[in-house]
């Protein structure tokens, strides 16, 4: 600044002040002064140019809201106004107006309130920015980013779809593997099974990698507070990995510190997806050498232990300038990689987000050419008496109480789901779908429904909200789905239609094992129409011989299914003496059933029929139900 | 007394008449779902109507176990609030609606305000709104250096709405047609008109009052949609001379 210079003239000042109001009238923006409702109190001539009206026109009475078009009104209105008023001023609100010969010119509206010492409105200030040229741009970028974003959804989309389509038979391969082993195999029988389930948990693991990334991130992942064996289950997955490397000579190690407590409590399908997913980088990157997976404990207390899982490998390594793009979904170290090692490059990516949600973070040291170490560590609760269930599918313990309904369309599912329940003598009976399951509902009390939620006929959503909406106490048997969407946690819609917990697709026995104890525990209600050994008379009828039983209940089943035919038949045309015929024809199989409820279903009915009483449609459905479910039973009986 | 706000803005907007019955009433502010602060995740299927926001005040209510409820709604709140209300008979004991609409669009006689292109172009406004591209251009006449709170506030940013939410209540709101819901209203209600509304036009709100079981409407002369805003006085006292008069006419 310089002190010399004498202040501006009189005239200077006087000069500048008109040119600035030029500046003001020919500014490449619309200026504008409003009144509190609104009224234009000056307009500049950029904004009169634009808009193709005078200054009388615009300043007699006319009001900003009358020079935006109708549809702008509305917005101008409900956000632009408010705003205003509640905050003062207000940026860059875009808004259509209307000029006098119709033309619609877009533009950005920006406005502040101005007042006096005491806070009394005076007026507004709003500068108005023609937006045409630049518009058409946006209008082209935002069909661009619209159009990205559709695609990107119809993947999303197509991802939760396809894993429907995928889980299923995938879940079928892994229950079958399962139920193989337990079929007497010799070694070598037994080695092509191991590989078999193996392979198709691999294939479960990468499914699930895709479908956590395809999902909104982590965001709705719920960790889970599970007791578990830690040790068994890094035992387990490092031993999933043994016919997994090309290289014969690798070996694979694993190091359990003495001190990690035997129950565990945390999350052990998170923890088992991080392993799996380090466990199965390092013994991809090691041609030869080996792979070293250790789980220390850092600090231990009575409630809680701290510890380190690490994997180390003497691996190709990875350069240090790729390794911080190393958690980017989708991204390989190199193009090279991808060609010779194949893989999604969504592992890592995945392991770091899981280990966001554990409130950890992976550590990486790698050199090329030498190996790689990857850890992390986790606090991890410490159980104080409960015990994790068993390591194998197969020593579940029987569950024997409870009576459950499965509604499955897909037979193999079904057809898996049933062969446990007969291992852990559970009684339930099967429905193909949710209009089924309603009816079974009708004559049967169960303790829990299991149900898968895409069903033709009735889906589980609506057969859900239909038993919620049955009488009395039938409304509250608790509901399980059985959903092989990729969510991790229970969806609006399942908690819309009341459905209490899930089980996903492919499902593990183990946690159907405790969806199941922990639902049938709560109401140890022992079944009502079969004991836990079925059909006691017609065993020691025969002996106890089970060849004898299987061919006779053939023979009973006919019998039964005739006489249900038959039974329809005559109830609808309320045929008393058809009715009788049918009751004395059955009294010896169901005698030897222990088919109580059937035989005093039919007494009454026959009674009242003789009596000339009317026959509720109900107590007709519940005699012809029940001897369905006997049918049933009948058929999946094991002799 | 509830306070339920219209599409566009948030909870704020009540600033200046809530402190007139802080004394006597408790008071309820809320934000709808992907308004003002609400974290509330969005579910496009669960808001594709006003139901859905109707769902969420009854759950607000529920959750709060209210009783004798009075209900103010703005604009397209009037409608959620004859929703709630069906659905929770007997704990609303008054309602006022201020600018309310039961359908935007115009259908044969009925003369809504607004056609079908109308509602399009507001669409396009709301979806332009969120290009955060546009920022660069205007000069920044409006950074006030020496007031930094009223920066700060801007930061702030009232009345935020998240993009894809807004985008769904606004056709929610302005394609929504409530005016079979009216009839089965029983609530006694209060219409708020205003002077030169044009979204909600006298020919509505009176429409509005006049298809209630228990309707009343008043005429305000304040000017434009938001008489809480441009004249919070006005709107307090016909507010309470309705609270207060068993019987208001």
């Amino acid at each position: 600044m310089t002190n010399h210079e004498p202040s501006p003239s009189q005239l200077v000042v006087q000069r500048i002040d008109e040119h600035a109001r030029d500046f003001f009238e020919a500014a490449p923006f619309g200026y504008l002064f409003t009144s509190v409702f609104g009224k234009l109190l000056r307009v500049n001539h950029t904004l009169r140019e634009w808009t193709g009206y005078s200054r009388e026109e615009l300043t007699d009475g006319c009001t900003l809201n009358d020079l935006v078009s109708r549809g702008s009104r509305i917005y101008f209105e409900t956000h632009f106004f408010p705003l205003l008023n509640v905050q003062g001023a207000i940026e860059e609100i875009h808004l259509t107006l209307l000029g006098k010969d119709g033309r619609r010119i877009p533009v950005l509206i920006s406005a502040k309130q101005h007042r006096d010492d005491e806070d009394r409105f005076l007026f507004n200030s709003v500068v108005v920015v023609n937006f045409a040229h630049r518009q058409r741009y946006e209008s082209e970028l935002l069909e661009a980013k619209k159009r990205a974003e559709s695609s990107d959804r119809a993947k999303s989309y197509f991802l939760s779809t396809i894993s429907h389509e995928v889980l299923t038979p995938l879940n079928a391969i892994i229950g079958m593997a399962g139920l193989l082993e337990n079929t007497g195999l010799n070694a070598q029988q037994s080695r092509l099974q191991t590989i078999l389930s193996q392979s198709a948990n691999h294939l479960l693991q990468l499914f699930k990698n895709i479908l956590v990334i395809s999902k909104d991130g982590l965001g709705n992942l719920a960790v889970a507070d599970h007791p578990f064996d830690l040790r068994n289950l890094v035992a387990a997955i490092t031993g999933s990995f043994r016919y997994d490397s090309p290289a014969a000579d690798l070996q694979l190690t694993t190091t359990v510190d003495d001190r990690l407590p035997a129950v565990i409590i945390s999350d052990p399908t998170l923890i088992s997806q991080l392993l799996t997913n380090l466990v199965g980088n390092a013994v991809k990157f090691t041609p030869a050498g080996k792979v070293e997976v250790a789980v220390v404990v850092r600090e231990l207390a009575p409630d809680e232990v701290t510890v380190e899982f690490s994997v180390s490998d003497t691996g190709i390594g990875i350069p240090a300038e790729k390794q911080d793009q190393l958690f980017l979904p989708f991204t390989q170290a190199t193009e090279e990689i991808h060609s010779r090692y194949g893989g999604s490059g969504l592992g890592l990516s995945i392991c770091s987000s899981i280990l966001g949600k554990l409130g950890s973070q992976m550590e990486v040291s790698s050199e090329e050419g030498v190996g790689s170490r990857f850890s992390f560590v986790l606090r991890l609760g410490v159980s104080q008496g409960l015990v994790a269930p068993p390591p194998h599918p197969n020593l579940l313990p029987e569950i024997g109480r409870g009576r459950v309904l499965l509604v499955e369309d897909n037979e193999t599912n079904a057809y898996l789901v049933s062969r446990y329940f007969h291992r852990w003598k559970l009684n339930f009976d099967l429905a193909p779908n949710g209009a089924e399951a309603l009816k079974w509902m009708e004559g049967n009390a169960y303790d829990l429904i299991l149900m898968d939620l895409q069903m033709p006929v009735m889906d589980g959503y609506l057969a859900a909200r239909s038993i919620r909406a049955l009488p009395g106490s039938k409304s509250t048997v608790p509901i399980v789905a059985f959903t092989a969407s990729s969510s991790q946690s229970i969806s609006q819609r399942m908690r819309d239609a009341k459905i209490d917990d899930f089980l996903l697709k492919p499902f593990d026995p183990r946690e159907l094992h405790a969806m199941l104890l922990r639902y049938l525990a709560a109401s140890p209600t022992p079944p009502e129409a079969f004991p836990p050994m079925a059909f006691p008379q017609l065993r020691e009828a025969f002996d106890q011989d089970s060849k004898e039983l299987s061919t006779f209940a053939v023979v009973l089943e006919r019998e039964l299914v005739t006489a249900g035919a038959q039974l329809e038949r005559a109830l609808s045309a309320g045929d008393a003496r058809a009715v009788g015929d049918l009751k004395h024809k059955l009294k010896t199989s169901l005698q030897l059933l222990d088919a109580e409820r059937v035989k005093d279903q039919l007494g009454q009915i026959n009674q009242a029929l003789r009596e000339g009483r009317p026959v509720s449609a109900q107590q007709k459905r519940e005699v012809v139900n029940e001897l369905r479910a006997l049918v049933l039973h009948l058929q999946q009986e094991k002799w | 007394m509830m306070f339920a706000h219209g599409f566009g803005c948030d909870q704020n907007m009540w600033r200046y008449i809530v402190p007139s019955f802080e004394k006597d009433y408790r008071i309820i502010l809320f934000d709808y779902v992907g308004s003002g602060g609400a974290t509330r995740p969005f579910d496009p299927q669960r808001y594709s109507g006003l139901e859905g926001y109707a769902d969420d005040v009854v759950s607000l209510i529920e959750g709060l176990n209210l009783q004798d409820i009075v209900f103010i709604g703005h604009s397209v709140s009037a409608m959620i609030g004859v929703l709630a209300a069906r659905q929770l008979p007997g704990r609303f004991a008054k309602m006022v609606m201020i600018a309310p609409s039961p359908h935007y669009l115009n259908d044969g006689e009925y003369a809504g305000g607004f056609s079908r292109e109308d509602i399009d172009e507001l669409l396009a406004n709301v979806e332009q709104n969120f290009v955060g591209w546009s920022a660069a251009i205007t000069p920044h006449i409006m950074a006030n250096s020496e007031r930094p709170e009223l920066a700060a506030e801007l930061d702030r940013s009232f009345c935020r709405m998240d993009p894809t939410v807004a985008l769904h209540f606004a056709r929610a709101t302005f394609l929504s047609d409530n005016r079979g819901d009216l009839a089965g209203h029983q609530v006694p209600t209060l219409v708020l008109q205003c002077a030169e509304d044009v979204i909600a036009g006298t020919e509505v709100g009176r429409y509005t009052s006049e298809h209630l079981q228990d309707g009343t409407i008043h005429y305000l002369s304040a000017v434009g949609h938001c008489p809480h805003l441009s004249a919070p006085e006005e709107t307090s006292a016909a507010i309470k001379c309705f609270l207060d008069n068993p019987i208001h006419d």
